[in-house]
């Protein structure tokens, strides 16, 4: 059970990292915005909060340190630097790994953790000298702070079972008086004899008088969890500074005496406070927690097992729906045409709703590619501005966490590879900064990813050599710009210590091409020797639906995607013939053929006309020849499952409306498996 | 004291040769439909792909797995779908001659199964087990799997 809930603060605090890393990289550009502090502030606020309730006690403190940092900017104590900034990230690293291993017990972990915290502590003391000043020019505005300053009595009653949650009450009080001026007085009375004390229970209460120029939602936001275990009572009861008052002294020390709870009434004397005025304001308060827990429900976390199993449901749906439109047109029963039509237009309102809500923003991975730019441009000394186009952009969640790696790959190479010195870069006439556009849109099905630098690009001559002293190709072979850029792609042609020092790129494409692959989306590079490198990687917008052409070969029916197709021409067989190399003219052009026949093993059979599909990638068009086709077909792909992993032509398989099962071909494959075997030679 | 635990299999005959397989692993055992679609390219033993209640599963045949020579089908044989490594990814179908009982037993009556002279691809079995006079091979059904993905 207690699992259940550790599981489910890890990923909210992840959701808080991420919001956490987000306001830091604003905050970077705009270091004086008390809104993203705020919201720094909070956000560790939640760690700390619920690090203390799960038991991730070395992250509750660690936070707590860095907390109290983001509580001296809050408060104009400190400057915000880019070194603080930069500390803050390492921060949130060690926060990640805390919230990932939970409490540290390795040794040298433990202490790469208390140093750590010494270095944050470090930030506050070194930084008193300079707040001293900080403070003397502010001093004018301190005062005017402090006429505007409130004076709170905050009494605050917890019940017995607060500390069973983790929560540390003393903690609050911390945060109370981080606020401003704030004297609490803490009653014992209700501790009972040493006898019939349980250990685990609370039996303390507080009465907190607190000056602050914050706004009480600042101060109701301290407790906000312990809202439900405590009652919680703040009132104004004046708006100025009482509290080095007199009378005001006196009225404590009688309550600390007398272990009798201070009433907003002993204060009225010291006040002017109209009690109506407090009415308002309390039901202006009570209106804005309404209108934060209507705000709530506007959105729900859902597990994504869920998600998918809806996503699957649906496909199912679909599959069925599509048996039901061939019956009802067999069986000419009017009720059921309608009844069928009916189901047909739901499922596919409910088909578009479902992958609908699979889809993310590519927005929540984007941070992690900030901070990789951010990290390594700073590590090797380069300027580099990344620069985001459509973050905003939707894609199936299967897909985003198939994507992620290859990015971070191909950002790795452009910064590690591309981008130049500053240096380097002013000696060829470019701007000392260099520029990392990382660009998504939609085109069609597809959703094309663009991450292209302005650095130095790559020596396509030096790939061409590299490819023929690894016996890739030919000595002699006569490739074009983009064949030899495709090499990059060839597994085993790129290994880290041959390439990365001298012609830049294309470590471990292959991997990327592959996994991309997975995902059914393709990659290719363009590059400018001395003006920099784009990679693009297209992808289809959802895992699983696509709109493809049935066509037959021998006794099996299969899919080409529909995105991949050019056109279809119909062919005489005396055009084939004529031709070698498979290779057939059509309009005085060379067409290069694949006889799908001879790919998957079915008898050669003699047609009056042959049908050709032309497929498009990558700018080539290459003919595809099938037995027939037989029309356009809404396909749910169903993955072929690991037992048939090998069969890497096909990319799954979808059920037919009268349940007979069809498998889609996929033709970047099958051209790439031909390229392959005409650069193996 | 060696851990004994009770186990509960499933017996399928293959020819002369009785084999078992953990019952809990067993998704489903289904006729042979008429239409298995055979996959281009793929190893001998695999017969095709087959529609379960909208998701793919291939199938395997176990007589070419077993090393069979005749492997004529009847309306007796079945398909087992197992599910080895318990997600969907990882489910199979395996083409037996005949599908034969539930038997319940202990780990401790099982004995070592002799492999000496063993046709076809499976290398280990998890035990064999003597139920009158008759003996049954538990195929290890990660092995199996193994065998299938290669």
């Amino acid at each position: 059970m207690l699992d259940k809930f550790k599981a489910k603060f890890v990923e909210e605090s992840m959701d808080n990292l991420q919001d956490l890393e987000e306001s830091l990289f604003l905050l970077e550009k705009d270091l004086d915005n008390k809104e993203l502090i705020e919201r720094i502030f909070r956000a560790m606020h939640s760690l700390k909060g619920g690090g203390a309730m799960f038991g991730f006690n070395h992250l509750s403190d660690f936070t707590h340190h860095l907390e109290t940092i983001f509580d001296w900017v809050r408060n104009n104590k400190l400057a915000v630097t880019s070194d603080l900034i930069s500390l803050t990230f390492s921060a949130i690293d060690h926060i990640k790994n805390l919230i990932k291993t939970g409490d540290l017990t390795d040794d040298q972990e433990l202490k790469g953790h208390n140093q750590f915290i010494v270095r944050l502590q470090s930030v506050l003391s070194d930084s008193t000298s300079t707040i001293s000043v900080h403070s003397a020019v502010d001093s004018q505005n301190i005062n005017d702070e402090i006429s505007e300053s409130k004076t709170y009595l905050i009494n605050f009653i917890p019940q017995e079972e607060l500390l069973q949650n983790g929560t540390n009450p003393l903690y609050l009080l911390d945060d109370i008086h981080a606020l401003g001026e704030a004297i609490s007085i803490a009653y014992t009375h209700k501790v009972p004899s040493l006898e019939l004390i349980d250990i685990t229970a609370n039996y303390c209460l507080w009465q907190i008088l607190l000056n602050t120029s914050e706004s009480l939602n600042e101060i109701k936001d301290v407790f906000i969890f312990v809202e439900d275990e405590c009652e919680l009572h703040i009132d104004q009861i004046a708006d100025s500074n009482i509290l080095q008052k007199p009378e005001c002294i006196e009225i404590i020390n009688k309550a600390k005496k007398g272990n009798s709870l201070l009433k907003i009434e002993d204060f009225q004397s010291l006040s002017q406070l109209k009690p109506s005025s407090q009415e308002l304001e309390s039901g202006e308060e009570k209106k804005k927690i309404t209108a934060i827990k209507e705000h709530k429900i506007s959105s729900i976390r859902v597990a994504s097992h869920k998600i998918d199993e809806l996503v699957t449901l649906v496909s199912e749906l679909v599959t069925i729906q599509a048996q039901l439109s061939l019956y009802s047109e067999s069986n000419e029963d009017p009720v059921i045409v309608s009844l069928s039509e009916n189901i047909q237009k739901l499922s596919r309102q409910l088909r578009e709703n479902a992958f609908d809500i699979s889809l993310i923003p590519l927005q929540s991975e984007l941070m992690r590619f900030q901070r990789l730019v951010r990290d390594l441009s700073k590590d090797q000394g380069k300027d580099i501005d990344f620069v985001i186009e459509g973050g905003d952009l939707e894609l199936d969640k299967n897909i985003i966490e198939h994507l992620t790696d290859p990015l971070l790959h191909i950002l790795r190479n452009s910064i590690d590879h591309g981008i130049e010195l500053p240096e380097e870069r002013i000696a060829s006439g470019k701007s000392p900064k260099g520029t990392i556009l990382f660009k998504a849109f939609h085109s069609g099905a597809n959703v094309i990813i663009e991450v292209s630098d302005d650095g130095k690009g790559m020596d396509l001559d030096f790939i061409r050599q590299k490819a023929i002293n690894k016996e890739i190709i030919d000595q002699n072979a006569v490739l074009t710009d983009k064949e030899v850029l495709d090499l990059l792609f060839v597994s085993g042609f790129s290994t880290k210590d041959a390439v990365s020092d001298v012609s830049g790129r294309g470590v471990g494409m292959d991997v990327v091409r592959r996994k991309i692959a997975n995902i059914r989306g393709e990659v290719s590079i363009d590059t400018e020797k001395g003006k920099g490198t784009t990679i693009t990687i297209r992808l289809p917008l959802t895992l699983s639906i696509i709109d493809g052409l049935l066509v037959k070969v021998g006794a099996n029916q299969y899919v080409i995607p529909i995105s991949a197709i050019d056109k279809i021409h119909a062919l005489d067989p005396s055009q084939l013939k004529k031709s070698f190399n498979n290779v057939v003219v059509l309009d005085k052009e060379q067409i290069p053929y694949i006889d799908l026949r001879n790919v998957f093993n079915a008898p050669e059979v003699e047609h009056d006309v042959i049908q050709m599909v032309m497929i498009k990638a990558e700018d080539r068009i290459t003919g595809v020849i099938v037995d027939s086709v037989i029309g356009e077909y809404q396909t749910v792909v169903k993955p072929l499952g690991r037992y048939l992993k090998k069969q890497e032509i096909l990319s799954g398989a979808t059920i037919m409306g009268d349940g007979t099962l069809a498998m889609v071909v996929d033709t970047s494959r099958l051209l790439m498996e031909r390229k392959s075997k005409k650069v193996a030679g | 004291m060696e851990d004994v635990q009770e186990i509960t299999l499933l017996s399928f005959q293959i020819q002369e040769d009785t084999f078992a397989v953990d019952a809990l692993k067993v998704d489903h055992i289904l006729e042979v439909p008429e239409n298995i679609t055979p996959v281009p390219n793929a190893p001998e033993f695999i017969k095709g792909i087959i529609n379960l209640h909208g998701n793919i599963i291939p199938v395997a045949d176990m007589r070419i797995i077993m090393g069979k020579e005749d492997i004529t089908s009847n309306q007796d044989n079945s398909i087992i779908v197992i599910n080895p490594a318990n997600n969907q990814d990882a489910r199979v179908g395996i083409m037996v001659d005949i599908v034969k009982e539930v038997i319940e037993t202990k780990s401790s009556e099982l004995k070592e199964t002799v492999l000496d002279g063993k046709k076809g691809l499976i290398e280990s079995f998890e035990g064999t087990l003597l139920i009158n006079d008759e003996f049954i091979h538990i195929i290890d059904m990660n092995n199996l799997a193994e065998i299938i993905e290669k």
